[in-house]
């Protein structure tokens, strides 16, 4: 507990030195240049099939239409953030590596995924795209332009379209056809073979992929290498990326509800216990299924290289610590209104308990996790649920707080779901300011 | 096999991030037919749901067949490929806490084989049983109308079937234990021959297994029926105790036993006379037994006495010729009883007489113009001194069964609500429960409007007792959107839902919440 408030008070000191012009940001998810974008697009496609045969460009094009219409989709469906502040700060962060590496700005594009995944990725037209959740974990600016460095290091090296070509190469190829028509032919076993074939071929495209990140990984570098960042710190990255999956929580449920003084039933926390059927991977299947080598051995090389060629620069180029926390918190609060609008009501509640904990008087928060708890009673009471929160699962993390919001969702009764709303509207309605229409819905509901 | 190709390509074209990843799902590569599917229980709680599919074919007489499990909450446990003949069946599944047990049919050679899977997927025990009795027709449908097809789970420590070589005169009883590895089989063949017998599972522990054993005696219109306990060592199956529940003229059919310190606490249904297959029940029996089967204490409680302050009732009836007919007995966590039941009585309808004097030409086993009138549920909460202490009628949808073939139709109310039942045309359906017995639910089929100006719809219902309270909630079986919906028992307080969408050639399966 004490170290709880410590770390919430840690978190509240460093967002309320940055974020005390608090809640309202102007942010935009429209895209102004999709006509744009799609010729780029295009143009791209074009270029990347005209070394190809006939057939292959048929098949290559089809693919990659499917990527592009779900890209451009995403961008219409308010899928990427385009806010006067994370976004220019971001991709000045981008533009500056490119302008360093004398790389033609032209050939790329940068979006901000509103995903509260921690992760970058690219495609082979040269977009490269930052998660939302990535920020969380960042450090420095640094940090944040390897991770760049290494997706433009993908781009660079055409993974994307290597990896689709040599793939269609080799599903058109005759020994391939051969294989599969032969295995066809035959009366028994015709399933268990062509699994085995498609099985070899993902375990050797996963180990193909891992040497194209040990690839990425070097090419970033020296890209790094050509900007004014500081190598000092950057090898961190992986493990604050290793640490990501056990992220820690800003505020467990059990305090959220002694906060806000509700009575818990102890059976909503009651561990699952886990079963299982068939053991865990083997540990060489496992590491032959991962896309990526460990998070250990790319620090070790990383700091290898900066150990024995070390890079003198600054750890923030075109902004500062200040702008950073901004965008974190921008981050935060857009994450979650994500997953409101993604209708998921179950990760947007745990993601406002988390919020409020670290801006404990925030008027928004509070009325958001009011709006919430109201939607999810007036969801239980039509007996749809199931649309706006994901099933439990079980976990061997005790840390896992999401995991135990689930287990609480689905436990409640619909009586104490709408205790617990009129609890928390009591608490805090000097700072709610719902609308009329919620006011009504709740008042429904206790009646 | 092309599409699944240039799924596969898709899958290629993005560099999914600078974080850590790992992929385990493989799909099938080609279309599936699926075999079976069905509920993982221990006992009363859902544990899980088990598909099983041919996968591939090994020999002309061996087929691969993929095994899938997914937990209570629709999350993948995991896969196991098996060898086996053509014709087989996975007829039923269960978890004890430990290991599952999977009960498989041969119809070709007419064997019900109990493998056990540790949760490492690995098969730890087995046991095979070739079944002599060849109902007419053959078939496993026909087989299990005789024998249950559930696997009923020791105490956390073993499972228990059952087999008929004989149903007139002889069942066996199976055990298997995955951690002790003991796998026996007891034929149980009591002195005199009978119509029919019956075993029903009462309750294990590692010490003993008891089995509710009803038999009908024989004889063209004999309806007399014997009752008794069979207990045996969990050990080695051999025979502890065959206890009869005729105690004077108190007739006792077995529902539940309880393991106490010392001794089983056996409830049951009691009856003033023999034939309990075609009169209701005079009330309760509470019967308490040493571990060698010695008679410690009984009691008996009429319906009249006990149930009467709550529901008049009169030589077995209810207000009106109704009758209740009881589906369950469960024990509470808080050592009370809860029974639940249903309202019928016995009716005729017009369109039924006219069908019956027009079939009377055809056939005689054709619909006569009998059929049963379903009411309300009724759910009572019963000390084991065989006290009410609380009762409520759940309201439920005025409904009737389908009609009764003409040779049966005259028989008694209470032996049409039996037939009724085994027919499967009654609105009960089934007992659930969580892991500490803290929530029990009984849950019914209703046809009713589920608001005052809305249609009549068929209604899913459940009722719930938790912390000494009753409550219940309705939801309609179809989704409104979907062209075909089927429901599935589920973990305690919910219901699955399956919905096909034709247009968008679309199946959703979800785990509605009910609200009580």
């Amino acid at each position: 507990m004490y170290i709880s408030l410590l770390k919430r008070a840690f978190l509240f000191a460093l967002f309320a030195l940055f974020g005390l012009c608090a809640t309202a940001q102007s942010n935009t998810y429209l895209y102004t240049n999709i006509e744009g974008y799609q010729a780029f697009l295009a143009q791209t496609a074009l270029e990347n099939t005209s070394g190809l045969n006939k057939k292959l460009q048929k098949q290559y094009s089809k693919i990659i239409e499917e990527k592009n219409s779900a890209l451009i989709k995403q961008l219409n469906e308010k899928g990427f953030l385009f806010d006067t502040q994370a976004y220019p700060y971001l991709n000045s962060i981008l533009n500056n590596i490119l302008e360093k590496n004398s790389l033609d700005k032209s050939r790329y594009h940068f979006f901000i995924d509103r995903s509260a995944e921690v992760n970058a990725y690219s495609y082979e037209d040269g977009t490269v795209i930052c998660d939302l959740g990535l920020l969380g974990i960042i450090e420095n600016e640094d940090q944040l332009a390897m991770v760049f460095c290494h997706e433009l290091g993908h781009c660079l090296l055409q993974h994307c379209n290597k990896a689709i070509v040599a793939q269609l190469e080799k599903l058109n190829s005759p020994e391939f056809l051969a294989r599969v028509k032969a295995i066809k032919k035959q009366r028994y076993g015709v399933n268990t073979q062509l699994e085995g074939l498609l099985m070899a071929d993902v375990f050797d495209r996963r180990r193909h992929s891992r040497s194209q990140e040990r690839a990425a990984d070097s090419l970033g570098m020296i890209l790094f290498r050509n900007t004014g960042y500081s190598g000092k710190n950057v090898a961190r990255l992986f493990d604050l990326l290793d640490s990501a999956e056990n992220k820690t929580t800003a505020c467990t449920i059990k305090e959220f509800f002694d906060q806000e003084k509700m009575d818990l039933d102890t059976g909503w926390f009651k561990p699952v216990k886990q079963m299982r059927f068939g053991g865990n991977e083997k540990k060489e299947t496992a590491d032959s299924l991962k896309t990526h080598p460990d998070c250990a051995s790319r620090k070790a090389i990383m700091l290898a290289s900066f150990n024995d060629n070390p890079k003198p620069g600054a750890e923030f180029v075109t902004g500062n610590i200040s702008r950073l926390s901004a965008i974190k918190r921008i981050a935060l609060f857009d994450e979650a209104a994500y997953s409101k609008e993604k209708d998921n009501y179950g990760f947007y509640l745990y993601q406002l308990i988390e919020n409020d904990a670290i801006f404990p008087s925030d008027n928004n928060i509070k009325t958001a996790i009011f709006e919430t708890l109201v939607s999810l009673c007036k969801y239980q009471r039509s007996h749809i649920l199931y649309t706006v929160v994901n099933s439990p699962y079980a976990t061997d993390d005790d840390k896992d707080e999401y995991a135990k919001l689930l287990q609480l969702l689905d436990r409640i009764s619909l009586d104490k779901l709408i205790r617990i709303t009129y609890i928390y509207y009591n608490n805090n309605k000097a700072l709610i300011t719902a609308p009329k229409q919620t006011i009504n819905d709740y008042n429904t509901l206790n009646n | 096999m092309r599409i699944k190709l240039a799924i596969m390509a898709l899958m290629l074209l993005s560099f999914k991030g600078f974080g850590q990843d790992a992929s385990k799902a493989f799909d099938g590569v080609k279309d599936i037919t699926l075999r079976n599917i069905g509920v993982i229980k221990k006992n009363n709680v859902i544990e899980g749901y088990f598909s099983f599919y041919e996968f591939d074919k090994v020999d002309r007489k061996t087929v691969l067949y993929r095994l899938n499990l997914v937990d209570a909450n629709l999350n993948d446990l995991g896969a196991k490929d098996i060898l086996g003949p053509k014709e087989w069946e996975l007829v039923s599944s269960g978890f004890d806490g430990n290991n599952f047990c999977f009960k498989f049919w041969d119809e070709k050679t007419k064997t019900i084989e109990l493998k056990v899977y540790d949760q490492q997927a690995k098969e730890i025990s087995s046991s095979t049983i070739k079944v002599n009795y060849k109902p007419t027709g053959g078939d496993y449908q026909k087989y299990s109308s005789m024998a249950t097809p559930e696997i009923n789970i020791a105490n956390n420590n073993g499972f228990v079937d059952y087999v008929f070589n004989d149903p007139n005169n002889a069942f066996i009883v199976s055990y298997i234990n995955g951690n002790t590895k003991k796998v026996w089989q007891q034929t149980y063949e009591p002195e005199g021959k009978s119509k029919v017998m019956i075993p029903g599972y009462l309750n294990a522990n590692d010490d003993v297994i008891l089995t509710g054993v009803s038999r009908v005696e024989k004889g063209m219109y004999n309806t007399k029926t014997d009752h008794s306990i069979l207990a045996n060592s969990t050990a080695d199956g051999h025979v502890l105790f065959d206890m009869s529940t005729e105690f004077g003229d108190n007739h006792v059919v077995p529902i539940n036993a309880i393991f106490e310190k010392d001794k089983i606490v056996i409830v049951g249904l009691n009856y003033k006379t023999a034939k309990t297959y075609t009169t209701a029940p005079d009330g309760l029996a509470f019967i308490e037994v040493d571990k060698q089967g010695k008679l410690l204490k009984s009691n008996f409680k009429t319906f009249e006495e006990s149930l009467g302050k709550y529901l008049p009732i009169a030589d077995h009836r209810l207000q009106d010729d109704y009758y209740i007919y009881i589906h369950d007995i469960v024990r509470t966590k808080n050592n009370t009883n809860i029974v639940v039941a249903e309202k019928f009585k016995k009716g005729t309808d017009a369109g039924g007489i006219a069908m019956a004097a027009f079939s009377a030409f055809a056939r005689s086993t054709a619909g006569g113009p009998i059929k049963l009138q379903l009411e309300n549920m009724v759910v009572m909460e019963i000390d084991m001194d065989g006290n009410v202490l609380q009762a409520q009628e759940i309201p439920k949808g005025k409904t009737s069964t389908g009609h009764f073939p003409s040779y049966i139709g005259l028989m008694s109310p209470y032996l049409l609500a039996m037939a009724a039942e085994s027919w499967g045309w009654m609105d009960y359906m089934y007992t659930l429960k969580n892991e500490d017995s803290s929530e029990l639910t009984f849950s019914f089929i209703d046809h009713d409007k589920l608001d005052a100006d809305a249609k009549a719809t068929d209604n899913f219902g459940q009722i719930k007792y938790k912390d000494g309270k009753f409550s219940s909630d309705k939801i309609p079986i179809k989704n409104e959107k979907a062209d075909l919906s089927h429901l599935f028992p589920a973990k305690a307080g919910y219901v699955m839902q399956f919905n096909y969408f034709k247009k968008q050639k679309k199946l959703t399966i979800n785990l509605i919440k009910l609200n009580n």
